[in-house]
């Protein structure tokens, strides 16, 4: 594992983890705590619901498989004692199936082990963050949320700013300033990494409506057929698992402004119902008999290109006019000149001072590495390869033998906008392919492009053009039983 | 690797003589230098005995024939090894898990005793590694 940034640290909280394996709670607590939550550690179910009935949790971490009960039927009877509970399901069964039984039967997030804790706090941030389901709620203005200056999902900035003076951030800056009191629809596009929540942050900032809440729903990290709920909300008992009223995404925004990340994977039916809340402003949970009325200001976002998903029939034309009013593109690294280095010296700094280091500079020669590379993870690349160096160096500059293995040495500067790229490993060449089975360059085209998505799913998913559900299977096909063991 | 490990290393200038390319050992180095060097050999220990128990209680299930106990031990086994970063326990353990799950228990003997011996494995890499004082860090290119 190692270690995020402490700016994904939101508010502390009190965490109930229930794990059977004391090593697997040596990790999970250590990160935990020194992200500034409290945790109350449980072995066994029943240790878990004793506590759990004691102390109001903000947050439950739930291993499936425990020594005296399944998780699954736990995590109805917490739920059933407090409906509001948000419990993150931690398994190493990790099966499509299973993840949306989790998810039917009213679990947060599913995490499947091993994770690493960027992912891992990211997961709890976004639960502690939101409503049940996986809508984030930031109710406190988005300005008071102090943090350091480092974009991306590990380390949110405060919203508004930006590290990076080049003209194309300084544009994006101005633009946001002058379309953030308008009530238009903005739509963020670029490709992952380059920091499109935190301009969606800064949007919401920047309005009329920085009191109220700002809810963000990543539409490629939920199964289609939850989203209906977990946009519009349902009332109890209008599906099997709905045990109780939830308000949903749209509600829930009411006052302030939803956030619709990935809207591109969002299923065609759903969008629909999108559009028709575009229009007329109302939300109809599943299973209720009237719509209510809303005000929300909507701002989405995608990664790929919207006029290109229109084209191929997965985007509805008319949604993409209703959404398409303002758009920002958020430049992808390697077009934001010299913001590398201001973005990779002010992460050195704040790493340090977290790690106990002493770093305060990149050697010339980094420098200059660092200004010809490709960045294909962007900003979020960036951050990872810094807090990498803090975490394994010490000294008072970053020198060219501390740079993770992984980071291509000779670099060939980018060469142009395109699609966007993913890190490949060198054999994944023609001539390294030749020779290979059909089935052998498939898989390390997937892992690749997996790696390149920091094991995102759904995110290789959409590059590779596949279902995730069809990835899912792919890799549990590799999973499954080879005749020769030895 | 600057870390200090705290009582794993005894001389950290004499080079590593533990090689496990069956670990990965920066995995469980960076991992060590986050818990520091108190709370990393605590860990160490507990690894060792989570790892000694999920594989007794696999070999113990297997021999009564104990499905459910099959699939919890490889559970156990599959999210501590992918922890350490024993990548192959990990993926022969996430194999027996599928496995006992489609098939409900046959043929299920080969593949246990290989994921029971990656196990035995990965306790003798650990012990081994503490017997040299060894900073974890595997072997160097």
């Amino acid at each position: 594992m190692t270690r995020p940034p402490a700016a994904a640290a939101t508010r502390p909280t009190t965490i109930l983890l229930i794990e059977d394996t004391t090593s697997l709670q040596i990790v999970y607590r250590m990160v935990l705590e020194d992200a500034g939550h409290t945790v109350h550690l449980a072995d066994t179910a029943a240790d878990g619901m004793a506590l759990f009935r004691d102390v109001e949790f903000d947050l439950v971490l739930l291993d499936l498989i425990l020594p005296d009960r399944d998780g699954l039927d736990l995590m109805q009877d917490m739920l059933g004692l407090r409906p509001e509970t948000r419990i993150i399901v931690i398994t190493a069964n990790g099966s499509i199936n299973k993840a949306v039984e989790a998810m039917r039967a009213g679990a947060t997030e599913f995490l499947v082990k091993p994770f690493d804790d960027i992912r891992f706090l990211d997961a709890v941030r976004n639960a502690v963050a939101q409503g049940p389901g996986r809508t984030r709620l930031r109710a406190a203005p988005v300005q008071d949320r102090a943090a350091p200056g480092l974009p991306t999902q590990t380390t949110e900035a405060t919203a508004g700013t930006f590290i990076g003076s080049s003209d194309a951030m300084t544009r994006i800056q101005s633009k946001i300033a002058s379309v953030a009191k308008s009530m238009a629809t903005v739509f963020i596009t670029g490709e992952s990494g380059t920091g499109k929540e935190l301009c969606a942050l800064a949007v919401h900032a920047g309005s009329n409506r920085a009191n109220g809440p700002f809810i963000a729903l990543n539409c490629g990290a939920i199964p289609q057929d939850l989203l209906e709920s977990e946009v519009f909300g349902h009332v109890k008992g209008s599906f099997t698992g709905a045990i109780s009223d939830k308000p949903g995404a749209a509600a829930a925004a009411d006052g302030g402004t939803l956030f619709l990340d990935e809207i591109c994977e969002m299923a065609p039916a759903l969008q629909t119902k999108l559009l028709r809340f575009l229009q007329t402003s109302t939300v109809q949970p599943v299973g209720a008999t009237k719509p209510r009325k809303v005000n929300v200001r909507i701002v989405c976002a995608t990664n790929r290109d919207p006029l290109d998903a229109v084209r191929r029939g997965l985007f509805r034309e008319d949604l993409y006019y209703r959404l398409f009013v303002v758009p920002i593109h958020m430049p992808p690294l390697r077009e934001r000149e010299r913001d590398v280095l201001e973005i990779a010296t002010a992460a050195l700094q704040h790493f340090s001072a977290e790690e106990g280091r002493a770093f305060h500079a990149l050697d010339p020669e980094v420098t200059e590495l660092f200004q010809r590379l490709p960045w294909p993870g962007n900003v979020r690349q960036l951050l990872n390869v810094i807090r990498n160096i803090v975490v394994l160096n010490d000294g008072q500059l970053v020198t060219m033998d501390m740079l993770p293995d992984d980071l291509a040495p000779t670099p060939v500067k980018w060469a142009g906008p395109t699609t966007v790229p993913a890190a490949r490993p060198a054999e994944l060449t023609t001539e390294g392919l030749v020779g290979k089975t059909l089935a052998e360059i498939e898989r390390e085209v997937i892992e690749a492009t997996l790696a390149s998505c920091g094991g995102s799913v759904p995110k290789a998913a959409r590059i590779l053009d596949l279902a995730p559900s069809t990835l899912y299977r792919k890799m549990e096909g590799w999973s499954a039983p080879q005749k020769n063991l030895a | 690797m600057k870390q200090d490990f705290g009582q794993l290393r005894k001389d950290p200038s004499r080079p590593s003589t533990v090689a496990a390319p069956f670990l990965q050992w920066p995995t469980l180095a960076r991992l060590l230098a986050s818990l520091g060097p108190v709370r990393g050999q605590t860990f160490l220990d507990q690894l060792r005995m989570d790892v000694t128990s999920a594989r007794d209680l696999l070999r113990d299930a297997l021999a009564c024939a104990d499905w459910a106990g099959v699939q919890r031990a490889a559970h156990s086994l599959i999210a501590l090894a992918g922890t350490v970063g024993a990548t192959a326990l990990e993926q022969a353990a996430r194999a027996l898990n599928l496995n006992a799950q489609a098939t409900a228990g046959k043929d299920l003997q080969d593949m246990a005793d290989h994921v029971a011996a990656l196990a035995t494995r990965l306790i003798a890499d650990l012990d081994a590694s503490r017997a040299a004082g060894q900073p974890l860090e595997g072997p160097k290119p």
